[in-house]
């Protein structure tokens, strides 16, 4: 008896817990923060999140309201909607280009503070305003959150590798060997469409590549397992092909030669093996000396416009690549503290050593 | 563990010497001195049902209850006893089926169990002309196999015991006669295996059966209840079966099994959580399936006791948990519903258990209406009347599948009982609330012992060499001798 007591006593005295039945809810699904124009509430913030209406139809409801800090910004959204609102739920962060200029730190770690958000939130950039990306009505297509985070997984499932989350950002971040990057969408013809990479140079945003470029940057990332090659190659004289090679990435590896205090040289090791799936040029494709030929010409595309890019890098001073964790695997502690760790990698000569091979030239022959 | 199960042992001794002690008083048939005759005539005042039949020239009466006796048998009896003479009778009644009677309580053990008394002047005989009526034996309802033997046990302890002597050919097979109860004496069997059963438990169980004063046990499953340990726990510990395979496979187990007379049913001890799981089944299939099958059964129990509580915290508490897939369509169902979600639940679960209980007393014919109007209405109607939510229904019906899927009755029961414990948990505190029930659940069970075995025998205390023989079905040793 004396049991069944205290044990009821333990549970009573804890008190109830505060209920958060779902159908009262507001579970926003994703947010946006943008610099606003308003001087006194310079923060922009753009909160989305499914609604059931009176006849039990699925809808959602955008709500925009303009604060001096993302939780303030957030109390006023509480203002303006009979529903409680949680962020328990949330699935995508989204920030417009100019609030990236400034530095994402102090929104994404109120974000990061908050118990209820889970780590593996996505993040997101937006190449304008992030709030139009929320705000757009994409006819048939529902919840623009849930849109945004399958086009986040579609994306790293592909192998782009751009489903950056909360945990991943600050990770990176944090590194002082890499830096972060984070894909960017925009709004086109009543669509929201996947535009690139932003760059980061520490937590602001300093430049933005083309998915075009940004596919040579995931090339020499190592996490890089698999993934498509596609680009016009010249095969001859004032003749140009298309190619389409599946690859999969069988070596990568980042050397840096030089053990001095401040190296000045490193190199990317690839090589890739894959299968041609689209050949538009006029030669058999299966003869093995074509496929020789074909090699050649896209390893020095490769390094080409690899070397075109990381130059790019090195004049942004980002390293999205982590050069600077060889780097760092060089030397001891003190030489790294006292290394100007930035200006290193600007001044380094970075060469890139691609190999390919062409595994087979499809189903055909 | 230890302290507690002494404590239980004094608890025993003390509540059985009480009995005793009123046992003492109980009134001592005053007529000692009498004839057996004269006291069975003082006992059986009011007997409108006994029958008696006199021999004058042989001075003797013959007794009987006329329908628990063999007529047939009977009547050649006497028509023996007719051409017989004076000088003959005592010859003839020292032919060793008719047995001496040497004191009142022998006698009247005897007259009802279905003998017929047969009085000299001085002596009293037994005239063993029991007849056998009764069901005959049919398979099991409510422990249904589909591989192995069909067979189970009827109301005659005799058929039950030549069901269970014919599957152990062997002297080693032991029985013990015991009674139960002042008035009514019930008498109980224990089977067991000399030389696998350990003494200690035999003891034990034959101490505890004596000690029961009460009468009116009607049932196996009755009694071990006045035997066990923990009267207050909702689990079963005694492991009752109506199946003679099931008590077989437990004698040679080294367990102690009982059979009463006039109960359809045995029990086995001592026995674990894990005995409730186990089916005949699971020995005839592959062990492969058999594991397989175990697993699922583990799998049920944990989705009968928590399934409905997890809807209950998750919409209530923890919204974060939810898949967001799943979110439209769980905010959907829950959006025309009125009540909160451990109303919800408590209100369909209670309405599950009152149809269950409404289909396991009706005819069978009038049964499967209930079925219907239960099927219909609940799961068509609440849903649309915005009383529950669709996935609710889903969540309700799931659960109790589960809990038929238990393989005991008696601890499916108990089962269905805590889960409603569970979802008011749940309704309160949330996941910690189930997180609390289920450490009071499991100290609860690891408290648990039968017949001073832990009831979680292989896992706690641990024993990791048993768990193929309890917690999974491994495969066969082909080796003689027992673990």
């Amino acid at each position: 008896m004396n049991k069944l007591f205290s044990i009821i006593l333990i549970l009573i005295l804890t008190g109830c817990a505060e209920q958060k039945i779902i159908d009262d809810l507001a579970l926003i699904n994703a947010v946006s923060y943008d610099v606003s124009d308003n001087e006194k509430n310079p923060l922009r913030l753009t909160v989305t999140f499914p609604i059931i209406t009176k006849d039990g139809k699925y809808d959602r409801k955008t709500i925009s309201v303009e604060g001096k800090s993302s939780k303030e910004a957030r109390e006023k959204v509480r203002l303006e909607t009979n529903l409680k609102l949680e962020s328990g739920q949330m699935r995508v962060s989204l920030f417009g280009h100019e609030l990236a200029k400034q530095g994402l730190l102090p929104t994404l770690l109120s974000l990061a503070r908050d118990p209820s958000v889970g780590t593996r939130a996505k993040l997101a950039l937006a190449e304008d305003e992030a709030s139009d990306i929320l705000m757009l009505q994409i006819k048939n297509e529902g919840q623009n959150a849930t849109y945004l985070e399958q086009f986040l997984t579609k994306l790293n499932r592909e192998n782009l590798r751009t489903n950056y989350n909360i945990y991943q950002f600050l990770r990176d971040y944090y590194d002082d060997g890499i830096d972060p990057i984070l894909p960017v969408f925009k709004v086109e013809k009543n669509n929201i469409t996947y535009n690139g990479i932003g760059l980061f140079h520490a937590d602001k945003v300093v430049g933005i590549l083309k998915p075009a470029e940004a596919r040579y940057l995931f090339l020499f990332r190592e996490e890089m397992k698999e993934g498509s090659f596609i680009d016009q190659i010249d095969v001859g004289e004032d003749e140009k092909a298309t190619i389409m090679l599946n690859y999969e990435l069988k070596d990568h590896k980042i050397e840096i030669p030089s053990t001095s205090t401040n190296p000045k040289k490193a190199s990317i090791y690839i090589e890739l093996i894959g299968d041609v799936i689209e050949y538009t040029g006029r030669e058999e494709i299966s003869d093995t000396k074509v496929q020789k030929k074909i090699e050649t010409i896209i390893t020095k595309k490769i390094n080409r416009e690899g070397k075109k890019l990381i130059v790019k890098l090195q004049k942004l001073q980002v390293d999205p690549l982590g050069i600077r964790r060889y780097v760092r695997n060089k030397m001891d502690y003190k030489e790294w503290k006292a290394l100007d760790k930035y200006q290193s990698y600007q001044d380094m000569d970075i060469k890139i050593h691609a190999k390919v091979i062409v595994n087979s030239s499809g189903k055909w022959k | 563990m230890r302290k507690n199960r002494n404590r239980f042992l004094k608890d025993f001794k003390l509540q059985r010497s009480i009995e005793i002690s009123n046992a003492s008083e109980k009134v001592e048939p005053k007529l000692a001195k009498e004839g057996l005759l004269q006291q069975f005539k003082n006992n059986f005042t009011n007997s409108s049902d006994l029958s008696v039949t006199e021999f004058p020239n042989l001075t003797i009466k013959i007794y009987y209850f006329s329908y628990l006796i063999n007529k047939d048998h009977y009547e050649q009896f006497l028509s023996k006893l007719r051409c017989i003479t004076i000088e003959e009778l005592q010859p003839f009644l020292t032919h060793s089926e008719f047995r001496l009677l040497s004191d009142f309580s022998e006698l009247e053990e005897a007259i009802l169990s279905g003998s017929a008394i047969l009085f000299t002047e001085q002596k009293a005989y037994e005239l063993p002309f029991k007849e056998g009526k009764g069901r005959s034996i049919s398979p099991s309802e409510t422990e249904t196999v589909i591989l192995g033997a069909h067979d189970s046990f009827v109301e005659s302890v005799d058929v039950n015991l030549s069901l269970i002597r014919k599957r152990v050919l062997s002297s080693q097979l032991k029985t013990i006669k015991l009674h139960v109860g002042n008035k009514s004496k019930r008498s109980v069997y224990l089977l067991y295996i000399e030389g696998v059963a350990s003494d200690k438990d035999l003891e034990e169980i034959k101490k505890r059966i004596l000690s029961i004063q009460k009468d009116g046990i009607t049932d196996t499953n009755m009694l071990v209840q006045f035997i066990d340990e923990y009267p207050n726990s909702p689990f079963p510990q005694f492991y009752t079966t109506e199946r003679p395979d099931v008590v077989v496979y437990k004698l040679f187990e080294g367990k102690v099994a009982g059979i009463m007379d006039n109960s359809p049913y045995a029990f086995c001890t001592p026995v674990s959580f894990f005995d409730f799981m186990e089916s005949m089944d699971d020995f005839s299939q592959r062990w492969f399936v058999g594991t397989f099958i175990k697993i699922i059964r583990y799998i049920a129990i944990l989705v009968t006791l928590l399934f409905t509580a997890l809807y209950v915290s998750v919409t209530t508490y923890h919204y974060e948990m939810i898949p967001q897939a799943l979110l439209p369509t769980l905010q959907e169902s829950r959006s025309k519903v009125p009540f909160p979600p451990v109303l919800e639940a408590l209100f369909l679960e209670f309405l599950l258990e009152l149809l269950r209980e409404a289909g396991a007393r009706l005819p069978t014919k009038v049964g499967q209406t209930i079925g219907i109007v239960g099927g219909i209405v609940i799961g068509q109607a609440a849903v649309q009347a915005g009383i529950t939510s669709n996935i609710l229904i889903i969540v309700v019906a799931a659960s109790a599948i589960a809990s038929f899927v238990v393989p005991s009755y008696l601890l499916s029961g108990s089962i269905r009982i805590i889960r409603f414990g569970f979802i008011i948990l749940s309704g309160f505190w949330g996941n910690i609330g189930i997180v609390f029930g289920m450490a009071i659940l499991i100290i609860h069970l690891s408290t648990l012992t039968n017949l001073n075995s832990p009831y979680l025998m292989p896992i706690s205390p641990m024993y990791p060499k048993f768990f193929k023989y309890t917690l999974i079905r491994g495969p066969f040793k082909k080796k003689a001798g027992r673990e």
